[in-house]
């Protein structure tokens, strides 16, 4: 594939829902900008080499960025994400509350976690994706999503239940 | 908090967020310069190679590692999963034919360059010699299996939680100019089934790792009980491999290998077989996931209750009989539900397994009681009620055609109140169904004689 029309028209179709994933694996718009750009970079330079939909592979080049984003954490501490440093003020309505409070909600599970419960359920990925994304076997993910569900519903309920309720 | 209501809180969550509009053109800015990178890299390697010419004797490439990485480790890792490729004496009953085993080895040398995993960077650090580690005559034509180490890194393509010294396999069999070559590579990625079989014309073979193995042709569909899954038979293994001469009608991509007995997803597969290794090309055939909108369509009155549990209730007890060695399940996007005349609860959707053609089913839960999965095979693509489902114990029908006004009537007799997509026909006999869109009516008679 050249880097013509069809890229530009994978970048135009997907950017925006990429992003919001990316949101969701950090919790952070910058940084989730961040990781969208590199991608897309990614991509291009790789462009020619991806047979079929290129939709996959930016989905699992964003799930590893943000892997060893991760691990650059580890070694060199950022702002916490829960602080919302750069979001912008609550409007003050219920349903901005909720959204706030899944997302915080979201940034305390651990990062494994994280993703596996963002790639499987707004991803809609299966399990078998989800491991070849993350690089982990399938009994990984297995467990890391009861795990993760488990402390979503801890965290979340019962405030955030009742207000989407 | 049930998965459907997870996912519409994830979407609620980020629902408003949209790309910049600037975003193509940086993506293009970054790009290029990361593309110009690359090029002047390649072009300093080069230039150390040609400078190296007449002096040392480093390739190219070896200086580039040598500059940029530290010294590559020369011990294979333990738990090397094809390790064993290594270990012995050559084994067949072509061992002895050293002239052929010669030509396997020259056919592996030379197949890194156009094999699919080149981009992942796992020949860029061979070690040592490769080995034929079985090699003889098969009803599908000579076959050698070989390994060899490489140095496996993190490469920007490939992901590896097992960095290290590891035994690469290569499969080859005689090409269609009867020379050996190599079929399928493979090395041992984390998270992904580890390649032990491959086909050659009409022979399936199998390295023995150890364990008692179950090849199996395909998934089957179970049409009275909805269920789908798969039946193995086990693999007699000789000398380190298992040969199995496959009937003719075998369609080799749809051939799976699991440890016996075989509970649970497979952590074995054929090269170039199963959903897993045709990696995007996995079509959505699913009937209907253009809905641009509400896919919940009650099918009767009284249906409204059943709205918030629908989706989760069909997924879970079609999910409960499904073939549980799947690479990807596409999940229903529509979902049908209504109450039967004893007021059992009625779901109806589709569901799609690999590249498998998608099926209709109906969940039948009576109000005490374990539900059951009716299959309704794969839908009627193109006729005016593609989904058609008799329930069973007389209690009816559900039907479903997207877009279409629908209603029924028994006989000549009256015909029902209407119903959007998706209906629930009570049990009675000669029955018909309106099928209404904007661009025709069509009666479908569902009991025909």
């Amino acid at each position: 594939m050249a880097r013509g029309e069809d890229f530009d028209e994978f970048v135009r179709g997907s950017a925006t829902r990429l992003l919001r994933t990316a949101v969701l694996l950090t919790g952070d718009r910058a940084a989730a900008e961040d990781l969208v750009q590199e991608m897309f970079e990614r991509v291009y330079v790789k462009w020619r080499r991806i047979h079929g939909s290129p939709e996959p592979y930016a989905r699992k080049t964003l799930a590893n960025l943000s892997a060893n984003r991760w691990r650059s954490r580890s070694r060199k501490p950022e702002v916490a994400l829960a602080d919302h440093h750069d979001q912008g003020a609550p409007d003050g309505s219920d349903e901005y509350a909720v959204r706030d409070g899944l997302l915080t909600a979201l940034q305390e599970l651990p990062p494994r976690q994280r993703a596996v419960i963002v790639l499987r359920f707004y991803e809609d990925m299966t399990e078998a994706q989800t491991a070849e994304a993350l690089n982990c076997s399938l009994g990984t993910v297995k467990s890391q999503t009861s795990r993760g569900l488990d402390r979503l519903r801890l965290i979340t309920e019962p405030a955030l239940l009742e207000g989407l309720r | 908090m049930t998965e459907t209501e997870l996912k519409n809180r994830l979407t609620a969550s980020v629902d408003e967020i949209e790309a910049a509009p600037d975003v193509l053109d940086r993506v293009r800015q970054g790009g290029s310069r990361r593309l110009r990178r690359r090029r002047l890299t390649t072009l300093a390697v080069t230039t150390l190679a040609v400078m190296a010419v007449g002096g040392a004797t480093l390739s190219g490439p070896a200086i580039y590692h040598q500059l940029t990485e530290p010294p590559v480790a020369g011990v294979p890792v333990k738990n090397d999963p094809y390790g064993f490729l290594m270990k012995g004496p050559t084994r067949g009953d072509l061992a002895g034919d050293q002239d052929y085993l010669d030509q396997a080895l020259a056919a592996w040398q030379k197949s890194h360059r156009d094999s699919a995993n080149r981009d992942r960077g796992i020949f860029d650090r061979m070690q040592g010699e490769p080995r034929v580690y079985w090699a003889g005559k098969t009803p599908g034509g000579r076959v050698a299996i070989i390994g060899q180490y490489s140095d496996l890194r993190d490469h920007d393509n490939i992901q590896l939680d097992r960095e290290g010294v590891h035994t690469l396999v290569g499969f080859v069999a005689d090409g269609t100019n009867g020379k050996p070559t190599v079929v399928a590579d493979s090395y041992p990625a984390p998270g992904v089934s580890l390649i032990t079989g491959f086909v050659t014309r009409n022979t399936l073979v199998v390295l023995d790792i150890g364990k008692k193995v179950g090849w199996s042709p395909a998934r089957e569909y179970d049409l009275e009980n909805g269920g789908s899954g798969r039946k193995y038979t086990s693999v007699q293994f000789k000398d380190g491999v298992g040969v199995v001469e496959l009937p003719t009608d075998t369609d080799p991509k749809k051939l799976a290998l699991h440890t016996l007995p075989a509970k649970g997803s497979s952590d074995l597969s054929v090269a170039g077989a199963g959903a897993e290794l045709q990696g995007d090309s996995t079509p959505d055939d699913r009937l209907w996931s253009d809905l641009n909108g509400d896919g919940n369509w009650p099918m009767s009155p009284g249906a409204e209750q059943l709205a918030s549990t629908a989706r989760d209730t069909f997924g879970n007890a079609v999910g409960a009989v499904s073939d549980p060695d799947l690479y990807s399940a596409a999940h229903s996007i529509w979902i049908g539900y209504g109450v039967t005349a004893d007021g059992s609860a009625v779901y109806l959707g589709e569901q799609q397994l690999d590249t498998d053609p998608t099926r209709v089913y109906a969940v039948l839960q009576p109000k005490n009681g374990k539900a059951r999965v009716i299959s309704g095979g794969e839908p009627k693509r193109g006729a005016a009620l593609p989904v058609q489902i008799r329930l069973p114990g007389n209690q009816g029908w559900s039907v479903a055609a997207k877009d279409a006004t629908l209603s029924y009537r028994y006989g000549e007799g009256q015909w029902s109140t209407t119903s959007k997509n998706a209906l629930l026909i009570p049990h009675g006999e000669d029955v018909e169904v309106k099928v209404e869109t904007p661009a025709q009516t069509e009666t479908v008679n569902i009991t025909p004689s």
